[in-house]
């Protein structure tokens, strides 16, 4: 594999997988038998928030990050475009794959969906006066479908196309994904549009109804505790795909990782095609493309099966596509949890790259901020500090997929039901834990 | 949806602990066998060509090996590319030998890499002990940009010329070693405590 995730070049060392993993799912087993004594009333199925007003403070940080995204998003364009083609010494693949990928959304679960303000696409829209009031038709037959396949796509083009990381590439990327965003925004209005055709929109929407600060159908910001954002995301077809795409990509990248997957699955399959005429670049882009939706799949196809079971078990009347779009929200913990535990030392070290790359954007020898030469620092973190960050987050992303799956089954299996239509999804969040640490493990 | 009922959910807790607690050995198992490089005690064990090849190489690369350990000034971040002309590998023309590593006494992991079209011969994971000096010892058909990420170490393999590129192995982590003529992954380096 050429350049596993876009950028990178470094692994987090494998942790002990046993006792991780029979810690993981002894928590996660306790956390589903107290839930099963002790919380009997659904909690979190209506909303809690309350209005509070925006104070001055972030109206202007909002207004100074929009400009800023805009003019951010210049500049990964211009240095695509004329600056090195060295993808860690150019500052574009940072960019897109730290920033846009991983630190937003990250941000987004910490605080709220704060890419609806800043996206450079709709500061643009905005700019320009073709951002109208919207079409909510459009957002409610098309879903999410849209903005699953541009998640799809994107992590495509970071895993396994052959110039995932090529700084030229992705600056003519971001100029066609620019004029797309655009020419939605005026067709539909940006806010049906955010989460419907802006892949990132739609994760950044997903992630941020993790966190404390949100906006309701008036468009007023709310308060309200972690994760009660979630219950209220708005159900529309394909949000269950959109979650499993977000968990697929994380678990593809990390299985290309295992020596196994590349000795003995990926490797033999790629020797196949080179020996069949096909050149060896074009071989890893078949397997993996292969590989890629062979994972996705997996997981989707898990999913089914836990809500198909769950669907038996409860003896509800429901539609089972039903009821994979009602609890497609207790799988965005879950996506968090694999991206942070996956990625978070990406940011951590890779992250640093930007301040070198940014120095001297265009390659013109500048050195803007006496940054040029830095290395990075990979002695940031020890190995088993990381291990217990990766656990943690593993840990705590399935125990919320849990409370949720469970609070969600008592409103929609009533009864004795909804104890029963759980054991699926724990099997689901246990298999889901083991994938997760033995990804982590087995590199 | 037929069949809304199923037998013996009573046991659906049990049965679930059960199927983790299977599958999380299976998984275990799985890693334990699955291939990883062999890392070769010291030169007593050669038996094979390839090995009487690493004891010969071993033995023309002693003088950057002996100057670095003799003078810790340049053991640095700097590593040191060093090339031995094609007339010791002779030997080896009939049988292309695989990656192996071999740990020196002297806190210096050899590490031997043979590239044929563009690929890696055998595996490409290799495990070194944090804190060693790594010598990576290039041996390819074609012309290689070596690039360890982390490191950032980068040097030039000619081909049929053996390269021998040493540096301190002070990160942990897993690194990519890609060739960055071809950007195709070489080897990893595991590099663990």
């Amino acid at each position: 594999m050429i350049l596993a995730h876009g950028i990178g070049g470094r692994l987090d060392l494998p942790i002990p997988l046993l006792y991780f993993t029979l810690a993981a799912v002894t928590v996660l087993v306790l956390t589903f038998a107290m839930l099963s004594t002790r919380w009997h009333e659904p909690r979190l199925q209506h909303s809690m928030s309350r209005v509070v007003d925006v104070p001055p403070w972030m109206r202007l940080g909002g207004g100074i990050l929009s400009v800023a995204s805009v003019l951010l998003l210049i500049l990964m364009v211009l240095s695509g475009l004329l600056g090195s083609d060295d993808a860690l010494e150019n500052p574009a693949p940072v960019m897109v794959f730290v920033g846009l990928w991983l630190v937003v959304p990250f941000l987004s679960a910490l605080v709220g969906d704060f890419y609806q303000v800043i996206a450079p696409w709709r500061v643009l829209a905005r700019w320009l006066k073709i951002d109208q009031a919207g079409d909510r038709d459009m957002s409610s037959r098309v879903g999410y479908w849209p903005a699953t396949v541009v998640l799809f796509a994107f992590t495509w083009w970071e895993l396994v196309s052959p110039v995932g990381s090529v700084p030229l590439w992705l600056a003519v990327i971001a100029l066609i994904y620019t004029l797309f965003m655009l020419a939605t925004i005026g067709l539909w209005g940006s806010e049906s549009q955010l989460t419907a055709w802006d892949g990132f929109g739609a994760y950044n929407y997903l992630m941020g109804a993790m966190g404390p600060l949100g906006r309701n159908e008036q468009g007023e910001m709310v308060r309200r505790k972690w994760l009660r954002g979630l219950p209220m995301v708005a159900e529309r077809p394909g949000i269950d795909a959109l979650a499993v795409v977000l968990i697929g990509g994380v678990t593809y990248d990390g299985l290309t990782g295992i020596p196994f997957w590349r000795n003995q699955l990926a490797g033999p399959l790629e020797d196949t095609l080179s020996g069949a005429g096909l050149g060896w670049q074009w071989g890893e882009v078949v397997v993996g493309s292969f590989g890629l939706v062979a994972v996705v799949l997996m997981i989707g196809w898990a999913y089914h099966i836990a809500c198909a079971v769950s669907a038996i078990l409860s003896d509800a009347d429901v539609s089972l596509t039903r009821i994979r779009i009602r609890f497609a929200h207790t799988l965005v913990p879950i996506a968090l949890a694999y991206a942070f535990a996956h990625y978070f030392t990406l940011v951590i070290y890779e992250g640093q790259l930007f301040l070198s790359a940014i120095a001297d954007p265009f390659d013109m020898g500048w050195d803007v901020f006496g940054a040029a030469g830095r290395a990075v620092d990979y002695t940031l973190i020890s190995p088993t500090a990381v291990w217990y960050i990766q656990l943690a987050a593993v840990i705590a992303g399935h125990v919320g997929g849990v409370i949720l799956a469970h609070d969600r089954a008592l409103v929609d299996f009533p009864g004795v039901g909804a104890i029963r239509s759980q054991y699926p999804m724990l099997a689901l969040m246990v298999v889901l834990t083991m994938l997760a640490l033995f990804i982590l493990t087995a590199g | 949806m037929p069949g809304r009922s199923l037998p013996g959910l009573r046991w659906g807790p049990l049965l679930l602990l059960a199927v983790a607690c299977t599958s999380g050995a299976g998984v275990d198992g799985d890693s334990s066998t699955s291939p990883e490089s062999t890392t070769v005690a010291p030169p007593s064990s050669a038996t094979t060509l390839a090995d009487a090849a690493t004891t010969t190489l071993a033995v023309t690369t002693t003088t950057p090996g002996s100057a670095t350990t003799t003078a810790p000034a340049v053991t640095t971040s700097q590593g040191a590319t060093t090339t031995v002309p094609p007339s010791t590998t002779t030997s080896v023309a009939a049988q292309v030998p695989t990656t192996t590593t071999t740990t020196l006494p002297d806190d210096l992991t050899v590490v031997e890499v043979t590239v044929r079209d563009g690929r890696t011969v055998g595996q490409d994971r290799v495990e070194v002990p944090l804190g060693n000096r790594i010598s990576l010892r290039f041996d390819s058909d074609a012309r290689l940009l070596v690039h360890v990420h982390g490191y950032d170490e980068e040097f030039s393999v000619e081909a049929g010329v053996l390269t021998v590129h040493e540096f301190e192995g002070d990160l942990p982590g897993i690194f990519e070693v890609e060739d960055h003529v071809t950007h195709r992954l070489l080897i990893e380096l595991k590099v663990s405590p």
